[in-house]
């Protein structure tokens, strides 16, 4: 976990750096600003990594102003589970993407329930048409959005 | 002021907004029942949906989902002994154990009445200290609303817990999220890596969706948590006289933990789960009695209940006033005023004090209804809990990606909110505050026009950062409050 935490951190700064390179190409007037909040951002980026580099020096940086122990229900987080949700994410996107909103949420959902969720079909169907039924009666009729229909229907054209 | 509040009190019982605050205090209550589901969700998930309304019925129903949450929480807390949200830990402590000795319908008449009393105080405050802090604001200038950026970024760091320089990191990431697309002082389009849909910026909607309700359901099914209740519930509407009473014997109890979650509320960032935990470490700590703490004790859920509920009052003070927010659902009621095409800070206490005093009218009929309607129908409410989160999190998901796409018909929109969605787990996971982040992406452009007005001024030198005395005072605040936890360090070995 520590290296995905260091590899994350990286991530961030190296963006950050990123867009303070960016920043010399813009006029003096529209590069101030960027350049000296991507500077400060990069040096405390670099700082909180150095803290987690050499965690001796963490404590140092610690706050707690108000020396509270807050005594959250922790539960362990299961990489395998993010994976795979992931998984499920890009899934959702790509059906998006092809069979528009009404369509996918429903086979998706319908389809996490059983496979994710390890229930029934007929649970899994009562939550997709759930969905279907607020995501329609809500955006569709009382919103009036134009949903996306998705490629295979049109929706580019 | 005085026809702003009346406009904002006759809109308010206006048939339609009393609906909206009537359904934004049921879906918070819901939303608070749920643990995992917090208040910030309920009210990144509305942004969009209130996109079409008009901006003061828009605040109605934002004020009812911030109202219900805490009473909400505290359901879930005193009968299945797990807090419906962060801001309820400690309401746990004593609540729970009221009911596993058959007092559930005290113990949640004491949540009830304290929480409908405690918002109440917190709100007296706010309409108190309007008045002045309208008089500080308006005495504002470029310097100073740089400084108070600034401020505010610093104060939500050195408040949370952990490490500082994670805090100010995503504080700094943020500003320059909100640096991305067309400059507000050149017309320069910045950070847009070629592409014609970042010229606009990074859109507020699906940023905060994916940042703040879908990272939160992707941290959910990563944990695969499944049903929370699993106890049945009895007693609920026993007893109910003796906890409205329980709380009118401990006034000093009460009246002592609202103050403390006012003033933490007004503390930029802080939020419930501190201003709950404090009241209720102080009323052990002053209690003749501390030895009954935590065995059901009334006082130990009238305290955190009272902060908890008091706190909103406090935080819409920095939030309104200087467009700083005072807590994590503040900050996405800044993104509502933007959304809306209101400018938080000194332009909103100017021009739109109406919109002010809905909000304050807002939360006090939602903390009435969430305590009235919340106790006839726990018992109901706590079923809610037993249902699987496997279905929870798709249809919530469901709902994030058509409302990052509703408000701009943009099919790129949903796929930055997955991406938003990802990298707010990251930062939940990896210690990053994702407040700081939020707090630096709603106040970044301000920064930039007012630290551009402010050189300005001083033909672009700094002096004008010293020779101000309201601009000398934040500087002098600045550093205080940066050197806090290294003081306390030296003072603590």
């Amino acid at each position: 976990m520590k290296k995905v935490r260091i590899f994350f951190h990286c991530l961030l700064v190296g963006f950050v750096l990123l867009l303070f390179f960016i920043s010399f190409n813009y006029d003096a007037k529209s590069a101030f600003f960027p350049l000296l909040s991507a500077g400060v951002t990069i040096v405390l980026g670099v700082a909180a990594l150095i803290t987690e580099l050499y965690p001796p020096l963490r404590p140092y940086f610690e706050t707690r102003v108000f020396q509270i122990d807050l005594p959250e229900k922790e539960i362990e987080l299961i990489p395998r589970n993010f994976l795979i949700l992931t998984l499920w994410l890009v899934m959702l996107a790509v059906l998006i993407f092809f069979f528009g909103f009404l369509w996918s949420l429903v086979i998706w959902s319908f389809l996490y329930v059983i496979f994710y969720g390890r229930h029934s079909w007929q649970s899994a169907l009562f939550v997709s048409f759930l969905l279907w039924i607020f995501v329609y009666g809500f955006f569709v009729k009382i919103m009036g959005l134009d949903l996306f229909k998705g490629v295979i229907f049109g929706g580019m054209t | 002021m005085i026809e702003a509040v009346l406009f904002a009190l006759g809109k308010a019982f206006y048939w339609k907004n009393f609906l909206y605050i009537t359904l934004g205090t049921g879906v918070g209550l819901i939303f608070g029942a749920l643990p995992g589901l917090s208040s910030v969700i309920s009210l990144s998930l509305f942004l969009p949906l209130t996109y079409g309304m008009d901006p003061m019925s828009a605040m109605f129903l934002y004020a009812g989902l911030m109202g219900a949450n805490p009473f909400g929480g505290s359901i879930s807390a005193i009968l299945i002994n797990t807090p419906g949200t962060a801001q309820n830990i400690a309401t746990v402590f004593d609540g729970y154990p009221m009911t596993q000795r058959g007092e559930a319908g005290r113990a949640l008449s004491i949540s009830a009445t304290s929480s409908a009393l405690g918002a109440v105080f917190g709100i007296v405050i706010l309409i108190i200290l309007l008045p002045l802090v309208r008089r500080v604001v308006l005495a504002f200038g470029p310097p100073e609303f740089f400084l108070m950026v600034v401020f505010g970024l610093i104060a939500v760091v050195v408040a949370a817990r952990g490490n500082m320089m994670k805090g100010l990191f995503a504080g700094g990431l943020g500003i320059l999220l909100s640096l991305v697309g067309r400059s507000a002082l050149t017309g320069t389009i910045r950070f847009n890596f070629g592409t014609i849909y970042l010229w606009d910026g990074i859109p507020l909607i699906p940023f905060m969706i994916g940042l703040l309700a879908l990272s939160e359901m992707i941290n959910l099914g990563a944990k695969k948590q499944k049903t929370i209740a699993t106890t049945p519930v009895d007693n609920v509407l026993k007893n109910l006289w003796q906890g409205v009473k329980d709380v009118f014997d401990h006034k000093i109890c009460f009246f002592r933990s609202a103050a403390i979650g006012t003033i933490i509320g007004i503390i930029p960032g802080i939020g419930g789960a501190v201003a709950n935990v404090l009241a209720y470490t102080v009323a052990v700590q002053t209690s003749k009695h501390p030895e009954t703490f935590g065995k059901g004790d009334p006082e130990g859920v009238i305290a955190p209940e009272s902060a908890n509920n008091a706190k909103d009052g406090g935080a819409l003070l920095p939030t309104v006033g200087f467009g700083i927010p005072g807590s994590a659902e503040m900050a996405v009621l800044l993104g509502a005023f933007i959304l809306h095409g209101l400018t938080p800070g000194p332009l909103l206490i100017k021009d739109h004090m109406e919109i002010v005093w809905a909000l304050i009218f807002g939360l006090t009929i939602s903390n009435i209804l969430a305590s009235s309607f919340g106790l006839l129908l726990a018992r109901y409410l706590i079923k809610i809990t037993r249902i699987n989160l496997s279905f929870v999190i798709p249809v919530v998901t469901g709902v994030c990606l058509v409302g990052a796409f509703a408000i701009r018909g943009e099919l790129w929109d949903i796929y930055l909110a997955i991406l938003f969605g990802f990298v707010g787990f990251g930062l939940r996971t990896f210690g990053f505050p994702i407040i700081t982040l939020v707090m630096g992406y709603v106040l970044g452009s301000m920064a930039e026009v007012s630290l551009n007005q402010a050189l300005m001024i001083s033909d672009g030198g700094v002096k004008v950062f010293f020779q101000r005395p309201i601009s000398l005072f934040l500087m002098i605040l600045i550093l205080v409050i940066l050197f806090i936890p290294f003081i306390k360090k030296v003072e603590s070995p």
